[in-house]
C-alpha cells in the first residue's frame, strides 16, 4: 500500500479547524500520516492532547528555512503558512512518503479521498480548479472568474504530489519560488503560494487537472455544484459525491466572515449548503480549546509583545539594507527601534495579523 | 377512470383523485402590469415597475381609486410592508443599517443601487435556512420545566396510598409513560391518551401515569434521577422521583393483569424505564411508534429539522451533518438496552410507519403490528350536523373562489414554510382563498390570510373538523415534509368532506389521500407552487365541485386499550388482523365508545335516543361472508335493553343484520337497534373472531 502523508499548515488561533480537518480525514483514512505543520509557537497553558489528532506535528523553525526568522519577518500570517508549504512538501517526499497530499485546515472531508490520491498512480501532480464551469452574470464572473485570474486558477487549498522526478523536480522548483517571494502581492503577478501553480501544467508533465465537482467545493464553485442529500445519507455536490468541502472566511457561530457572504450569495435557496455550513461552526466550536483560539501568532508581534504592522514587513522586505543591520527583526532594541525614531508613524497602524 | 391509470398525467402530480388539466384564473382578476411612469418624482419612477399592484393593494388593503406606488413610498416602507413578493422590506433595513439610518425608501434604494452592488431583497436562503441555522444538538437544548408551578411533590407513602384506593376492585394495572402530562397539554397522543386511561377504567383497570417534570428533546441524563408528573386514572397527584414510583411497584396489593405502555420516551432515562418495567411485571409491554424516536432522536426524522432524511445509517454523511446525527449512535445504544431488557410488542398507528420502523431498526421486539388511532367510515353516516358551537370569524360560503386550508401549528414540521411560500406567490391574487384553522395563540398573521379560530380538546375533539366543514373548506394542505405515523389533520379535513394536499414523502398523509381517494399527492414543494401557479388546483377544485363525496365519520378508536393485549403475542396475522373488533355506538349526535371487547359491552345512553347504529370492522377471513357477499361485522351472542335480553330475531334489530344463526347473530358492520326509549344497551360477542383492522383499505 502507498504511503501516503497529508499535512496541513496553520497557527494556533487556526488549531480548532485543523482538527475538524484531522478528525475528518482520521475517519475516512486512519491508514494516512496526518502532519501538523505550525508556524507558530505552542501557548503555555496548551492541553497535552491539543494535537492528538494529527501523527506527526513539525514546526516551521525546524524545516530548516535558511535565515528563518529574518524570513519569516517577511510575511504577514497567511503568507507565512503558504511560503512554508513547499519546504514540507519536500522533505515529506524526500522522508519517503509516496504520495504527498496537502489540505488547508478550513477544509472538511466527507467522503474518502482514493479517487484523488489514485489519480496519483498515473499523475505526479494534481490540482483542482477554483471553477470548472463559466459563470453567468457580471457580479459573478467578477467575484469568481476574475477571482481566478487575480488569485490563481488553482485553489492551492489542495494540492497532491507523487514522489517521482516530475513531483520532486515540482516540488523542488514551487520552495524556491516560496521562500524568495510568496506574499499578497497580485499587483506584482504574485498571490502568496496559489499564483504561481498557474504555470505548473505548462512547465512539468504528468499534471491532473481534477474535475471531479465533489472535490473542492466553496463559495466560489457552489453555485454550479447543488448539494444534495440521498435517502441513503450521501452528500452530493455537482451531482457527484461531495469528498471535501473548503469552508473559505466562514464565521465563528453567531458571526458572519466574507466566506458566509459569498456563500449565501452563491448557494441561494440550496439550503444544504447552510446544513454544511452549520455543522461545520458546531464542529470547529466543539474543537476549540481557548487556549490556542485566542493566542497571539508568535511571529505577528515583536520581542516585547508589540505588534508588527505590515508595513514593518514590507519594509523589511525591500531594504536589505536593513536586513543586514538588525539580523533578528523580533528584537526589540533592533529594527524596532530603527523604526520608531525613523518612521514611527507606521508604528501605529494596527496590522493584519 | 382510475387517476393511476392516467398516462398524461405530468411527474411531478404523484396520484390524483382526478385527471386533471391546468385551467387558467378566472378573468376577474387581471393582473396589473407594472408601468413605466413618469410621475417627474425621481423615487417613484424608480420604484414603481418593482411595486406589485394587485399584491400591494392586498397587502395593504388600498381602494381601487389609491395608488400603491404612491402608498409604499410615502407610508408602506415604513410600516414594513413588502411592495411584492420577492422584496422582504423589514429584512432589507435590518440587514443594510447603512439603508436603515440613512432613512431611505429600502425598494428605492435597491433599485437604484443594491440590485447592481449585489445586495440581497430578502434573506438568503429563506424560512430554511433559519430554520437550520437554529436547529440545536437535542442534549445542548435547554431543558423546560413542564409540570404546572403548584405540582404537589409526592411521597411514596401518599403515592401508595393512592394507588391502593384506585385498585380497589381492579383487574389489572397500566402504567405508561409519555413525554408529557396529557391532562395539562393538548394534543392528538394526549386526547389518544386520555381514551387509553377511559378505557381501561371502563375494564376495571387502573391507569398510572408518568410524564418528565422536565421537558427535553432526549433521554434524560443518566446520573440524575428524573422527577415525573404522576397521574393515576386521570387525576394529577404530583411530582415523584423515579425510586418513588418504583418502590410502589414492589406493593403487594397490585392487580395482577398489568400492562407497560410507552408512547414516549423524550425527557426519561431508558435504564430507569426499564427498571420500573421490570418491577411492574407486566404480562404485556407496548411500545408505540407515534413518531420515530425508536430510530433517532430526531422524531420526526426531519434532518437538521428541515428535510426527511429517511433515517439513513448511523454513520452516514447525512446523520454526520445533522444535529441528531452527534449522539444518535449513543441514543441508539441506550435504546437497544431497553428493547432487550423489556419485550416490546411494537404498535405503529399506520402501514407506512411501522414499514419504515421495520426496514431500520435493528431494536429486537416481540411483535409489530398495525393499530390505527381513528379510522373513517364511509357510507351512510348520520348526517346530523356536529354538535358544537359554530367557529368564528366564519368565511363567508361559497360560492366563491377554491378555498385552501391550512390546520394548525404554523410549524415547519407541519409544512408550514411551504404554504407560507404558496401564500406569498399567491396572495396578490384571487384566484384561491386560504383560510388557517388553528387556536388562536397559534396563529401567524399573514397578509391573504383568514382566519378561523379552533382548538380541538379532550371535551372537544371534533372542533376541527366542524370548522372545517362550516368553511366548506375545499383542499386542506397537510404539508408535513415528513413521514407522518398517522396525521389527524388529514382524518379530521377527510371527515369535514374536504380533500387533502399531500407531499409524497408524508407517509400515512399520502397513504390516506390515496387510500381514501380524497386528495391528490405532489412530489415535493416545486409541484405544489406548480399545482397552483399553473392552475391544476382550479381544475381539481371543479371537477370536486361536479362530483361531490359525503363525509365519512371520523371515529377514534385505537389505543392500547382497544389493541386486546392479551392476544397480541398469539395473534397469527398481525399485520392484517386485530382482536379489536372496533365496535363503536354511533347516535345521531356522536360516537360512544366501547369497552374491552370479549366480555358485556354496556352503552348508557341519553334520554330519547330512537335508535342506534353498532359501528363495528369487518370481521375475518373474507370468506366467512354470506352467500350474497355481504360482510360480516360482529356476531352479537346476547343483547339486551334495560336489563331486560331481546331476541336476536326481534324486529328491533332493525337493518344492518344477517339472518340469526344459533346462539348468535352478524352484523354486516352497522347494526340499527331501534332503542324505543330504552337507556341501556348491553351486548355480548361470541368469542374466536378477528377482524380487518384497516376497515378501508380495500
Amino acid at each position: 500500500m502507498a504511503r501516503i502523508a497529508c499535512f496541513t499548515s496553520f497557527t494556533f488561533a487556526y488549531l480548532a479547524k485543523a482538527r475538524v480537518l484531522a478528525r475528518s480525514l482520521r475517519r475516512l483514512h486512519p491508514e494516512w500520516s496526518l502532519v501538523a505543520l505550525l508556524t507558530d509557537h505552542p501557548p503555555d497553558d496548551l492541553a497535552a492532547d491539543a494535537l492528538a489528532d494529527f501523527d506527526h506535528v513539525v514546526g516551521a523553525a525546524d524545516l530548516g528555512i535558511p535565515g528563518f526568522p529574518a524570513w519569516i519577518f517577511k510575511h504577514d500570517v497567511v503568507e507565512a503558512c503558504t511560503a512554508v508549504k513547499a519546504t514540507m512538501l519536500r522533505r515529506l517526499l524526500e522522508q519517503g512518503a509516496d504520495k504527498v497530499i496537502y489540505l488547508d485546515p478550513d477544509i472538511a472531508a466527507f467522503a474518502p479521498l482514493d479517487p484523488l490520491a489514485d489519480r496519483l498512480d498515473g499523475a505526479s501532480i494534481v490540482l483542482t480548479p477554483h471553477q470548472i464551469a463559466p459563470d453567468r452574470g457580471e457580479e459573478a464572473v467578477r467575484d469568481n472568474e476574475g477571482g481566478s485570474m487575480r488569485y490563481g486558477i488553482y485553489n492551492l487549498g489542495f494540492i497532491g504530489v507523487r514522489n517521482d522526478a516530475t513531483g520532486r523536480a515540482f516540488a523542488a522548483w514551487w520552495e524556491e519560488r516560496l521562500l524568495a517571494a510568496c506574499y499578497d502581492a497580485p499587483e506584482q503577478g504574485i498571490f502568496t503560494d496559489q499564483k504561481y501553480c498557474d504555470l505548473v501544467p505548462g512547465l512539468f508533465a504528468g499534471v491532473h487537472v481534477e474535475r471531479d465537482p465533489g472535490c473542492n467545493v466553496a463559495s466560489w464553485n457552489i453555485a454550479h455544484r447543488p448539494v444534495r442529500i440521498t435517502p441513503s445519507g450521501e452528500v452530493t455536490a455537482g451531482g457527484r459525491l461531495l469528498r471535501f468541502y473548503h469552508f473559505t472566511k466562514i464565521g465563528p457561530i453567531g458571526q458572519r466572515g466574507p466566506g458566509d457572504v459569498m456563500t449565501e450569495r452563491y448557494a441561494g435557496d440550496n439550503f444544504e449548503v447552510h446544513e454544511l455550513v452549520a455543522w461545520y461552526r458546531r464542529e470547529v466550536a466543539a474543537a476549540t480549546l481557548p487556549a490556542a483560539a485566542g493566542h497571539p501568532w508568535h511571529y505577528g508581534r515583536f520581542g516585547d509583545g508589540t505588534t508588527i504592522p505590515r508595513a514593518a514587513r514590507l519594509l523589511w522586505r525591500n531594504r536589505a539594507d536593513l536586513r543586514r543591520a538588525f539580523p533578528d527583526p523580533f528584537d526589540p532594541d533592533g529594527l524596532r527601534g530603527w523604526i520608531t525614531r525613523e518612521a514611527s508613524g507606521i508604528l501605529e497602524v494596527e496590522p493584519a495579523a | 377512470m382510475p387517476p393511476d391509470a392516467a398516462p398524461t398525467q405530468p411527474d411531478w402530480i404523484i396520484w390524483s383523485r382526478f385527471h386533471l388539466q391546468p385551467l387558467d384564473a378566472p378573468p376577474s382578476a387581471p393582473p396589473e402590469a407594472p408601468v413605466m411612469r413618469v410621475d417627474g418624482d425621481w423615487v417613484l419612477d424608480t420604484i414603481a415597475p418593482a411595486v406589485d399592484a394587485l399584491y400591494y393593494r392586498a397587502v395593504a388593503g388600498l381602494s381601487p381609486d389609491e395608488d400603491p406606488v404612491r402608498h409604499f413610498a410615502e407610508q408602506g416602507w415604513q410600516a414594513g410592508l413588502n411592495p411584492n413578493s420577492w422584496f422582504d422590506t423589514r429584512f432589507y433595513l435590518d440587514y443594510y443599517r447603512d439603508i436603515a439610518d440613512a432613512g431611505m425608501n429600502p425598494l428605492f434604494h435597491y433599485e437604484f443601487y443594491g440590485r447592481a452592488e449585489g445586495r440581497f431583497p430578502a434573506r438568503p436562503g429563506g424560512l430554511p435556512r433559519h430554520v437550520v441555522e437554529q436547529a440545536r444538538i437535542p442534549s445542548q437544548r435547554p431543558p423546560g420545566w413542564d409540570a404546572p408551578a403548584d405540582a404537589p411533590p409526592i411521597d411514596e407513602g401518599g403515592l401508595r396510598a393512592a394507588l391502593a384506593v384506585a385498585c380497589r376492585g381492579m383487574t389489572g394495572l397500566v402504567l405508561a409513560a409519555s413525554h408529557d402530562c396529557y391532562l395539562n397539554v393538548t394534543g392528538g397522543m394526549q386526547i389518544l391518551i386520555a381514551d387509553e386511561q377511559a378505557l381501561f377504567n371502563a375494564d376495571r383497570t387502573a391507569y398510572l401515569h408518568i410524564a418528565p417534570a422536565i421537558a427535553r428533546f432526549t433521554f434524560a441524563p443518566r446520573e440524575e434521577e428524573v422527577m415525573l408528573q404522576v397521574s393515576l386514572d386521570g387525576r394529577f397527584l404530583g411530582l415523584a422521583l423515579e425510586s418513588v414510583v418504583e418502590g410502589v411497584l414492589r406493593a403487594s396489593f397490585l392487580p395482577m393483569h398489568r400492562i407497560f405502555i410507552v408512547h414516549s420516551m423524550l425527557g426519561h432515562r431508558a435504564a430507569a424505564l426499564a427498571r420500573i418495567a421490570a418491577l411492574l411485571g407486566p404480562a404485556h409491554s407496548v411500545f408505540w411508534l407515534h413518531d420515530y424516536s425508536a430510530l433517532c432522536e430526531g422524531f420526526n426524522l426531519l434532518r437538521n429539522d428541515i428535510a426527511y432524511c429517511h433515517a439513513p445509517p448511523p454513520d452516514s454523511t447525512a446523520c454526520r451533518i445533522c444535529v441528531y446525527g452527534a449522539e444518535r449512535a449513543s441514543y441508539l445504544a441506550a435504546m437497544h438496552r431497553l428493547f432487550t431488557e423489556v419485550p416490546f410488542h411494537v404498535v405503529a398507528p399506520s402501514r407506512v410507519a411501522l414499514d419504515l420502523f421495520l426496514a431500520r431498526t435493528a431494536l429486537p421486539f416481540r411483535s409489530a403490528r398495525v393499530h390505527e388511532n381513528a379510522v373513517l367510515d364511509a357510507g351512510e353516516a348520520i348526517d346530523a350536523p356536529l354538535p358544537g358551537p359554530l367557529p368564528r370569524p366564519l368565511p363567508a360560503p361559497l360560492p366563491g373562489p377554491p378555498q385552501i386550508g391550512f390546520a394548525g401549528f404554523a410549524i415547519p414540521p407541519k409544512g408550514w414554510p411551504a404554504f407560507q411560500r404558496l401564500l406569498q406567490r399567491e396572495a396578490g391574487h384571487a384566484t384561491y382563498r386560504f383560510v388557517h384553522f388553528a387556536a388562536a395563540f397559534h396563529r401567524v398573521p399573514m397578509t391573504g390570510l383568514e382566519k378561523v379560530d379552533v382548538e380541538v380538546r379532550p371535551g372537544d375533539r371534533f372542533a376541527m373538523v366542524r370548522a372545517m366543514r362550516a368553511t366548506g373548506v375545499d383542499l386542506v394542505a397537510v404539508l408535513s415534509p415528513w413521514p407522518e405515523t398517522f396525521s389527524f389533520v388529514a382524518h379530521e379535513a377527510f371527515a369535514a368532506g374536504a380533500d387533502v394536499i399531500a407531499l409524497a414523502d408524508s407517509g400515512n398523509i399520502a397513504a390516506a389521500v390515496r387510500r381514501h381517494r380524497r386528495g391528490v399527492v405532489l412530489r415535493d414543494e416545486a409541484a405544489l407552487v406548480r399545482f397552483f401557479e399553473e392552475g391544476w388546483a382550479l381544475d381539481y377544485a371543479r371537477q370536486r365541485a361536479a362530483a361531490p363525496l359525503a363525509a365519512p365519520r371520523l371515529i377514534p378508536a385505537g389505543t392500547t386499550a382497544t389493541l386486546a393485549p392479551d392476544r397480541l403475542a398469539t395473534d397469527p396475522q398481525p399485520r392484517l388482523a386485530t382482536d379489536d373488533p372496533g365496535l363503536v355506538l354511533l347516535r345521531h349526535d356522536g360516537t360512544i365508545l366501547p369497552r374491552l371487547p370479549g366480555e358485556a359491552l354496556r352503552f348508557a345512553l341519553p334520554p330519547g335516543t330512537v335508535e342506534v347504529c353498532l359501528l363495528s370492522r369487518h370481521a375475518l377471513p373474507a370468506g366467512t361472508e354470506g352467500q350474497d357477499a355481504t360482510p360480516r361485522g360482529v356476531p352479537v351472542a346476547t343483547l339486551m335493553l334495560d336489563g331486560v335480553q331481546v331476541p336476536l330475531d326481534d324486529p328491533r334489530l332493525a337493518a344492518g343484520w344477517h339472518p340469526p344463526e344459533p346462539g348468535l347473530r352478524w352484523t354486516d358492520g352497522r347494526g340499527r337497534v331501534r332503542m324505543v326509549g330504552a337507556r341501556l344497551l348491553e351486548i355480548t360477542l361470541a368469542p374466536g373472531t378477528a377482524w380487518r383492522r384497516v376497515p378501508l383499505a380495500g
